[in-house]
C-alpha cells in the first residue's frame, strides 16, 4: 500500500515536469500569435479586443445587501464595541487635554533618559516643544489618544494571533494567509466596511489601525516562538513542565527579543494608520490637519509642513523609544528611581500648571504663524518664478511618458500634444520595427529578449488601458507557472478571474499603469543610484540616511511637496509614488552588489574584465535576485502609496475604493480595496519565486 | 561468573526497551494498523520502510538496563543512538515497541502521569547543555523544582546543594552566557539531578567540550556515580568514553544494535568489523580486568602454590606495571579474597599483543 501510493505521487510529478514545458510553450505562443494580431490589424478582430465583462455591479451589490443585513442584525452588539472604544478614546483624549504640555515634556524627556540616554531625552523635549508651540497641541493629542487606544488593543491582537498560529497547524494555516491580506489590502479599503459598521469617528480608524498594526506582531511572536532552541523545549519537556509552565517560562522568555521587534513595528504601523484615518474626518487630530492643508494646495503648503513634521517627529520619537524600551534588559527598578520619576513629573505638573508657559505658548505659535506664511509666500514667490519649468516638467512628463503608456502611442501622438501626426505610414514602420526585431530575437533563441521586446512594443502602441484581458491573464499565469509552479498559476488565475467578478478590470489596468509607470522610473533613477552607492563609499554615507527617513516617514507626508509643486494632478501622484518606492530598489541593488564574493571579482580582475566589463558581466548577473527582491519591494510599495495618491489625483482602482469610502459604498470600496491586493500579492509571488528561482540556479 | 553479571542479577531492571523501532516519514505511525505490516518478519519491515524512502532511526532495539547500572549507547552520528534515548525520554514517541520503567510502559501513558514521572524519576543533560539563557545557573537548577510546585525556598536549598555538589559554589547568580562550556555543563548536570532521579540520561553530554575537561568531567561523573548510584544511560560517539565509562555497551550502526557487552567483550570478542574498527584504538591494558581473561576455577591448580593472589577488578595495566618480574603464575580472587580462577605472565602477554595487531 505504501508503495502504491509513492508510485501514484511519483507519477503524477512526473507527468507534470513533462507537460510544464510544452504548456509553457503553446500558451506562451497563442498569447503572443494574438498580440501580433491585435498590433497589426485590430479592426479585424473585434472579438479578441473586448472588456471581459462590462462593468457589473452585482457583485459589490450583494456584498452591500448582506452587509446591510449583518449591521441590522448586529447591531447591538456593534454599538457596544463602538461605543466601548469610543468612549476609551475620549477618555484617553480627555486625560491628555488636561494634562500640561509642559508635565508631558517632562515626563517623556525623563523616559527617554532612563531607557536611553541624553540623546534620545533631547529629542523626545524638542519634538514636544513643537509640538506645543506649533499651535497644534490639541490636535496632536487627539491623534496621540486615538494611537493609545489602537495600540494596546492591536498588540493584543496580534499577540494572541501569534501565539495560536505557532501552537496549532490548523490555526497557523487560517491565520498566515490572512496577514497576507491584512498587510496588502490597501489602507483605505479596511475604513470603508468599518465605517458602515461603526460609523463616523474615531471608533472606524482605532480598528482599522488594530487590524492593520497586528500582522507584524503576529508574525514576530510567531517567529520567535517557532525559533525556540528545541533543545530548550526538550529541558522543559523532561523537566515536566505542563504546556502552560513550558509556554510562559521557557518560550515566550525566549521569544522575547523578536517579540519587541514586533512591538515596535507594530506602534509604527499603528501611528501611521491612525493618521491616514483621518480621510474619514469627525476627530479633529493632526492628520486631518495635514490632509486639509495639503489640499489646499501651495497656498497653505506652509501649514501643511509644520503639521506634517508632528507627525513625523512623533513616529521618530514613539519609535526610538519603544526601540529603547525593548534593548533594556530586565532591569530591575530600584525604588529610589522610581521615586525620581514621579518625583520629575510632579515637578512638571507643578510647573505646567504655572500661567507662564501657556503665555509663552501663544508667544511661540504667533511665531509659528508669521513662519508657515513666510514659508507660504517662498512658496508660491519660488512657483511664481520657476512655474514654467515646473510646468514643463510636469507637462512633458504627461504626454512623452504617461500618456503613451496610459492610452498608447496609436492615440497619443496627436499634433495638439506631440505636435505631429502619427500617420499610417508611421504606424506601417513602427509595427514593421517590432515584429521584426521580435523575429530576428526568436530566430537567434533569444526568447526572454524577443518577448519583452513584443510585448513592450505593444504596451507602447496600444498602452496599457489597450492590453486584452486574456493576454494579461494568460501572460500572468504562464509568468506564474514558469517561475513556480501549477499551485501558484491557479491562485493568479483565480484572483484575476475575482478582479473580473467584482466588475474592476477596467480600473486594474489603470491602477496598473500607474504602478508601472513608478516602478520604470523607480527603476530608471533607482538602479544606477544603487550601483553608485555599491561603488562609492561617498556615496553610500550621503544615501543612507535619506532613504532612512524617506523609509520611517508616514505616508501622508509625501504629499505634501507633490502637490505644493505640480498641483492636484496624476504627475503630483507618480512624484510621491516614486519618492517612497524608489528606496527599496536602491538598498537591494547596493546590498546586491556589496554581497558579491569577493573571490568572484578579483577573479574577473584577473581575467582582464574593466570595471564596466565586469559591472555587466559579473556583478549585475550575480545581484539579480537581490535586485528582483527590491523591486518586489518596490512594487508593493508603490502599490501602498498609489491609495495614498488618490487624494491628489491617482485614479483607477484607488479612486474606486476612495469613492467607496466617501459614498459608504461598502461593496464598491471592498471588491476594489481586494483587487488591490489580489494585485500586490501576484505580484509579490511572482517576483519572489523568481529571485528565488534565479537564487537557486546561481 | 563475571563481578557485573552477578551485580546484575542481583540489581532488578529499572528500565527495558522492547523491541524498539522510531520510523520518520509522513504517514509511518499509521503502519501500526496496517495488516500488511503486522505480517512482516523485522528484515521484511527493514528493507519494505528503507525501499519507500523512510528513514529507519532506530530498529528493533531491545535492552535491559538495571538499577545503579551505567548503561553507555555508543555510536557514530546517524546511527540511531540520540533516537533511542530521545524514545526513551519519551521526547519522541516511538513508532512501535514500548519502553517500561519500573515496569509502566511510558509510551503508551497519558500526559499528566508521563508528566509526573518526568517530574520524580527522569533527569536528563544535553549534549549542548540545554540552559534557559533568561535564568541564572541558580534558576536553571531549581527550574525542574519550581514545576514540580516546590516553594521557591525550598527549591533554592535544593538548588544550592547541587550547585555544590558539581563544584560551582558561589556562581549561582552566573547566566549562562557568562559560564564556561565546562561550567555550564555542571549546572546541566546539576539541574539534571535537582529532582533526585532514578534514571538518569545524558545525551553526548562531554562532546562539546575541550578533551581536558572532557576528561577531568567523566572523572567527576564516576565519582558522582560512586556516591549516587543512579540508573544510567550514558550517549556518546566516543568509544574510549564509553568504555572509560560503562558498565555495558551497546553499539549502533544505521538504527540497528550491533553488539551489546561488556567493555571487555567487546575487545575481546567483537561481533563484526565495524566494532573491532572502534576496539583497535583503545587499550586494552586500561581496559580489560584480571576476571575478564582469567581462567576460571574455584580451587587453586597445582603448580599455583606459590602464586601471588590478585584482586580479580585490578587492570592489566596495574597488574603488569606493580609486579615483581620474577612472578609468572597469578591467582585471581574476588572481593572476599575467595579464589575464582588463575593466570599466567605468558596469558596477559598473549592478550596485550593481540590488541596491539589486530
Amino acid at each position: 500500500m505504501m508503495k502504491r501510493w509513492q508510485v501514484i505521487q511519483n507519477n503524477w510529478h512526473n507527468n507534470w515536469q513533462d507537460w510544464r514545458q510544452p504548456v509553457l510553450r503553446v500558451g506562451g505562443f497563442i498569447i503572443l500569435l494574438a498580440m501580433l494580431i491585435i498590433l497589426i490589424a485590430p479592426g479585424q478582430v473585434p472579438y479578441l479586443v473586448v472588456e471581459p465583462i462590462s462593468s457589473t455591479n452585482w457583485f459589490q451589490d450583494g456584498i452591500n445587501t448582506a452587509i446591510g443585513q449583518f449591521v441590522d442584525w448586529a447591531k447591538p452588539f456593534l454599538r457596544a464595541v463602538s461605543g466601548i472604544v469610543d468612549q476609551s478614546v475620549r477618555g484617553l483624549q480627555f486625560g491628555l487635554h488636561h494634562t500640561p504640555w509642559f508635565a508631558f515634556l517632562v515626563l517623556v524627556t525623563w523616559l527617554g533618559w532612563r531607557l536611553s540616554g541624553a540623546g534620545l531625552a533631547m529629542l523626545a523635549a524638542v519634538s514636544i516643544f513643537y509640538m506645543a508651540a506649533s499651535g497644534l497641541w490639541l490636535k496632536s493629542m487627539n491623534t496621540l489618544a486615538m494611537v493609545g487606544v489602537a495600540i494596546p488593543l492591536a498588540l493584543s491582537f496580534g499577540f494572541l494571533m501569534g501565539v495560536l498560529a505557532a501552537k496549532s497547524k490548523r490555526a497557523g494555516r487560517i491565520i498566515e494567509p490572512s496577514l497576507d491580506l491584512m498587510q496588502t489590502i490597501p489602507t483605505f479599503a479596511y475604513l470603508v466596511p468599518l465605517i458602515v459598521l461603526f460609523g463616523f469617528g474615531p471608533v472606524p480608524g482605532v480598528i482599522a489601525s488594530m487590524i492593520y498594526a497586528a500582522p507584524p506582531i503576529t508574525r514576530n511572536v510567531m517567529l520567535g516562538l517557532n525559533q525556540v532552541p528545541s533543545e530548550l523545549k526538550d529541558v522543559a519537556a523532561i523537566s515536566g513542565t505542563s504546556r502552560w509552565q513550558s509556554f510562559a517560562m521557557i518560550e515566550l522568555p525566549n521569544a522575547r527579543q523578536q517579540i519587541l521587534v514586533g512591538v515596535n513595528q507594530s506602534i509604527l504601523a499603528s501611528l501611521s494608520m491612525v493618521i491616514i484615518a483621518a480621510v474619514i474626518g469627525g476627530f479633529d487630530d493632526i492628520g486631518r490637519e495635514v490632509l486639509v492643508a495639503t489640499n489646499k494646495g501651495s497656498a497653505r503648503f506652509g501649514e501643511a509642513l509644520s503639521a506634517g513634521l508632528i507627525i513625523v517627529l512623533m513616529a521618530v520619537v514613539i519609535d526610538r523609544l519603544s526601540r529603547a524600551a525593548s534593548m533594556t534588559q530586565t532591569q530591575k527598578r530600584t525604588p529610589s528611581q522610581l521615586r525620581q520619576g514621579l518625583m520629575l513629573a510632579g515637578l512638571g505638573v507643578i510647573i505646567g500648571f504655572l500661567a507662564p508657559m501657556d503665555n509663552l505658548i501663544g508667544t511661540t505659535s504667533d511665531l509659528f504663524r508669521v513662519t508657515e506664511s513666510a514659508i507660504n509666500d517662498q512658496l508660491s514667490q519660488f512657483i511664481t518664478s520657476y512655474g514654467v519649468i515646473l510646468d514643463s516638467i510636469k507637462n512633458n512628463a504627461f504626454i512623452y511618458v504617461l500618456l503613451p503608456l496610459r492610452i498608447g502611442l496609436e492615440q497619443a501622438v496627436m499634433p495638439m500634444t506631440w505636435g505631429v501626426e502619427f500617420t499610417e505610414t508611421g504606424k506601417l514602420i513602427y509595427q514593421m520595427i517590432v515584429i521584426g526585431g521580435f523575429g530576428l530575437l526568436m530566430m537567434r533563441r533569444r526568447v526572454a529578449m524577443a518577448i519583452f521586446v513584443l510585448v513592450a512594443g505593444y504596451i507602447m502602441y496600444r498602452g496599457f488601458t489597450g492590453l486584452p484581458w486574456w493576454a494579461v491573464t494568460g501572460g500572468v499565469c504562464l509568468a506564474a507557472l514558469s517561475v513556480s509552479g501549477l499551485r501558484l498559476a491557479i491562485m493568479c488565475f483565480a484572483m484575476l478571474m475575482m478582479i473580473t467578478v467584482f466588475g474592476h478590470w477596467a480600473d486594474a489596468l489603470y491602477s496598473l499603469y500607474l504602478c508601472a509607470a513608478a516602478v520604470l522610473i523607480c527603476l530608471v533613477i533607482g538602479c544606477p543610484l544603487g550601483i553608485m552607492a555599491a561603488k562609492s563609499e561617498r556615496v553610500s554615507r550621503v544615501m543612507q540616511p535619506i532613504n532612512d527617513t524617506l523609509q520611517s516617514i508616514p505616508l501622508y507626508i509625501f504629499l505634501i511637496p507633490a502637490v505644493a509643486l505640480f498641483q492636484i494632478s496624476e504627475f503630483s501622484a507618480l512624484v510621491a509614488i516614486v519618492l517612497y518606492a524608489i528606496v527599496p530598489i536602491i538598498r537591494y541593488t547596493e546590498h546586491g552588489l556589496r554581497s558579491i564574493p569577493v573571490a568572484l571579482v578579483e577573479a574577473s580582475v584577473a581575467q582582464g574584465c574593466n570595471a564596466w566589463q565586469r559591472l555587466i558581466h559579473i556583478e549585475l548577473p550575480v545581484a539579480r535576485p537581490s535586485i528582483l527582491l527590491g523591486l518586489n519591494q518596490t512594487v508593493l510599495f508603490s502599490l501602498a502609496m498609489l491609495i495614498i495618491a488618490v487624494l491628489v489625483g491617482a485614479r483607477g482602482l484607488a479612486e474606486q475604493v476612495n469613492i467607496g469610502l466617501r459614498s459608504g459604498d461598502t461593496g464598491l470600496g471592498l471588491t476594489a480595496g481586494l483587487s488591490m491586493a489580489f494585485i500586490a500579492i501576484m505580484a509579490d509571488r511572482i517576483l519572489r519565486a523568481w529571485a528565488n528561482k534565479l537564487g537557486a540556479e546561481d | 561468573m563475571k563481578t557485573q553479571d552477578r551485580i546484575n542479577q542481583i540489581h532488578p531492571v529499572k528500565l527495558s526497551c522492547d523491541a524498539l523501532w522510531k520510523v520518520f516519514g509522513n504517514d509511518a505511525d499509521t503502519l501500526k494498523s496496517d495488516p500488511e505490516w503486522q505480517a512482516m518478519s523485522r528484515a521484511e519491515r527493514s528493507e519494505t520502510l528503507r525501499e519507500n524512502g523512510y528513514i529507519v532511526g532506530a530498529e528493533d532495539i531491545s535492552f535491559s538496563v538495571h538499577a545503579g547500572e551505567l548503561f553507555v549507547i555508543m555510536g557514530l552520528s546517524g546511527s540511531g543512538k540520540s533516537t533511542v534515548l530521545r524514545c526513551i525520554a519519551q521526547l519522541q514517541k516511538p513508532s512501535f515497541g514500548h519502553v517500561f520503567l519500573d515496569g509502566e510502559c511510558l509510551d503508551t501513558m497519558a500526559e499528566p502521569a508521563l508528566r509526573d514521572i518526568r517530574r520524580r524519576k527522569m533527569g536528563m543533560v544535553f549534549q549542548n547543555f540545554g540552559l534557559i539563557p533568561h535564568f541564572t545557573a541558580l534558576q536553571n537548577i531549581a527550574f525542574p523544582l519550581k514545576v514540580r510546585g516546590e516553594s521557591k525556598a525550598d527549591a533554592n536549598r535544593t538548588a544550592l546543594a547541587m550547585l555544590n555538589l558539581v563544584g560551582l559554589d558561589g556562581r549561582g547568580d552566573a547566566y549562562p552566557s557568562e559560564l564556561s562550556g565546562g561550567m555550564q555543563q555542571r549546572v546541566g548536570i546539576a539541574r539534571s539531578l535537582a529532582v533526585d532521579p532514578e534514571l538518569w540520561l545524558l545525551d553526548e553530554p562531554f562532546s562539546a567540550l575541550d578533551p581536558l575537561i572532557r576528561r577531568q568531567l567523566q572523572d567527576e561523573l564516576i565519582a558522582l556515580q560512586a556516591r549516587l548510584k543512579k540508573s544510567i544511560i550514558f550517549v556518546t560517539h566516543d568509544f574510549s568514553e564509553a568504555v572509560r565509562l560503562a558498565d555495558r555497551i551497546a553499539i549502533m550502526r544505521d538504527g540497528k544494535m550491533v553488539q551489546l557487552g561488556r567493555p571487555a567483550d567487546l575487545l575481546l570478542n567483537p561481533a563484526d568489523d565495524y566494532v573491532a574498527r572502534f576496539v583497535g584504538d583503545v587499550s586494552r591494558l586500561q581496559v580489560l580486568r584480571l576476571d575478564d581473561i582469567m581462567t576460571p576455577d574455584s580451587k587453586i591448580p597445582s603448580g599455583f602454590d606459590k602464586a601471588i593472589h590478585l584482586d580479580s577488578q585490578m587492570t592489566l595495566e596495574q597488574c603488569l606495571v606493580d609486579l615483581d618480574p620474577k612472578q609468572n603464575k597469578f591467582v585471581i580472587t574476588d572481593e572476599a579474597g575467595k579464589p575464582i580462577g588463575h593466570c599466567t605472565r605468558a596469558d596477559l602477554l598473549r592478550i596485550v599483543s593481540e590488541g596491539a595487531s589486530p
